[in-house]
């Protein structure tokens, strides 16, 4: 300043110099009220620029704090999410062991069953092997059965030719030399003749023996009534000649071949009519039930019989009498004793409270289908 | 042959039987039972077909009104004449009454499989094996209307 003022002051004097002064001064102080002006101006500005800036901090701030505040809730949430994560992964640790022991436990279960396999392998070549055994066994015994029928048939045939012959030649001869013939030459050929016809009854006996085995037929539910009226009917001339009386009471169904129980209480109600001397026969047939069977028991009012002869009594063509005393070849009771195996069930002999013979034997119940 | 007896031709048997014994005594019980026929007897299947066919030595032999069949036979057996007759047309309408000693239930059913027209059991006593003869006589000669030649 000082420097513009002596710049002024070699041309003037002093009112002048006065004047100037003053001039220079308003200029000077509009000068610097001007300048003051602008400069507050420019403050003014500046401190708007500033506060305005300082909003925009604000409003940045404010912003940042929202994301900040978001972010947090964002942590929180992602917290949330992790811990519900290491949850779920806890529970798939937890899961896992689990499956582990799970499949450990399996591995055992392998192991054992690998174990019981190999042992289960050993049975098994082990049952092969004894059905080889069987097989073999049941082969000899096919083959066995097939010459037992084939003897059968042989016998129900061939053997009998010859028998007619005999039969057939004597009778012939004495039919053609009737006249010519004294008494005990008619008696020698009464003896070829009765021989060849026992032989030929015994024959027949044993196929007929055979044929329980060889023609029976499955085991179905049977009503033994039924049966027992076909071998009463099969009986009816026997029983009308001596006058015998047979009484059944309430017999059951039970499983058999039917053919072969009404053969069988034809045999044993045919011997309690045979057996029985001078006076009529009398029979009962009952029935009772036992453990998952029935046991029927024939009693009569005949001869009965002495305890230790009971047992031969079930063998083929084993007799106690004679053919004077009791006509017969003793195959009655072996084919009633054959016919219960083959039912799978038992058949005995007791004496009758009267001292007639009880003939019991016992036969698979019905089975409920 | 007396008058009535002419009235009646005179029948054909063809008795195919291996035991001669056995093909006697029907032919004695046939002779007993009174039966007017001519009996031709031949021992085994083959010669039961040679006949039928008049093959060979039987180019003059007769048709059969009456097959009397046994079953077991050597070389071709009853079955195998059975099956055969009852296949060829010029010979299944003779009638074959099988006559054996067999009792046998698969015999029987064979037989009538295979369209025997009776079967009979040979009984070993010689009375009841005649009115068995003399009752086929009066049956299949006497009873039933045969086909004519």
């Amino acid at each position: 300043m000082s420097a513009d003022a002596e710049t002024l002051a070699p041309g003037g004097h002093a009112v002048e110099q006065g004047k100037y002064a003053k001039a220079i001064l308003d200029i000077l102080g509009d000068f610097a009220q001007e300048n003051m002006r602008l400069h507050q101006k420019a403050l003014l500005n500046v401190q708007e620029d500033s506060r305005r800036e300082q909003e925009r901090l604000a409003d940045t701030q404010r912003a940042f704090l929202n994301i900040m505040e978001d972010s947090a809730d964002e942590k929180q949430q992602l917290e949330s999410m992790q811990r519900a994560v290491l949850n779920i992964l806890d529970d798939a640790a937890a899961e896992r062991a689990q499956l582990e022991t799970t499949q450990r436990a399996v591995m055992n279960i392998l192991d054992d069953v690998s174990t019981e396999r190999s042992d289960r392998e050993k049975a098994e070549a082990q049952v092969r092997a004894l059905n080889k055994v069987l097989q073999s066994y049941a082969a000899e015994l096919e083959s066995s059965n097939r010459d037992l029928q084939y003897f059968a048939y042989v016998a129900s045939h061939d053997l009998q030719e010859p028998l007619r012959m005999v039969v057939g030649y004597v009778q012939l001869l004495e039919k053609r030399l009737a006249d010519k013939l004294d008494q005990s030459t008619r008696e020698f050929m009464g003896y070829a003749v009765d021989g060849a016809l026992r032989m030929q009854s015994l024959i027949q006996d044993i196929l007929a023996y055979s044929r329980v085995s060889t023609k029976g037929q499955p085991l179905e539910p049977v009503d033994s009534a039924a049966a027992l009226k076909e071998a009463l009917d099969r009986l009816a001339s026997r029983i009308a000649e001596t006058g015998a009386e047979v009484d059944a009471r309430s017999l059951p169904i039970v499983m058999a071949d039917r053919t072969q129980l009404a053969q069988l209480f034809q045999n044993l109600i045919g011997n309690a009519i045979k057996f029985c001397r001078d006076h009529a026969p009398q029979v009962r047939v009952e029935a009772a039930r036992e453990a998952g069977r029935w046991r029927f028991s024939v009693t009569d009012n005949g001869i009965g019989i002495a305890p230790e002869y009971r047992e031969r009594l079930f063998v083929i063509f084993k007799r106690l009498h004679t053919q004077r005393e009791f006509p017969g070849t003793g195959i009655g009771l072996a084919i009633c004793k054959r016919i219960i195996e083959r039912h799978g069930g038992e058949i005995g002999i007791g004496s009758a409270p009267g001292g007639g013979s009880v003939f019991w034997f016992t036969l698979p119940e019905e089975k409920s289908l | 042959m007396n008058a009535m007896e002419n009235d009646t031709r005179s029948i054909e048997i063809l008795l195919v039987e291996d035991n001669p014994g056995d093909a006697r005594l029907t032919i004695e019980a046939m002779r007993e039972a009174k039966v007017r026929n001519r009996m031709h007897v031949v021992e085994d299947g083959v010669e039961a077909m040679a006949f039928l066919r008049r093959q060979g030595r039987f180019g003059e032999a007769p048709r059969p009104d009456l097959i009397l069949l046994d079953l077991n036979l050597p070389r071709k057996d009853g079955r195998e004449v059975l099956a055969e007759v009852k296949a060829d047309p010029a010979l299944k309408r003779i009638p074959v009454v099988i006559l054996t000693t067999s009792r046998a239930e698969e015999d029987v059913l064979r037989a009538y499989d295979l369209h025997a027209n009776c079967y009979v059991t040979k009984p070993v006593d010689l009375a009841q094996f005649m009115k068995i003869v003399s009752q086929i006589d009066e049956f299949w000669v006497k009873v039933v209307t045969l086909p004519r030649k």
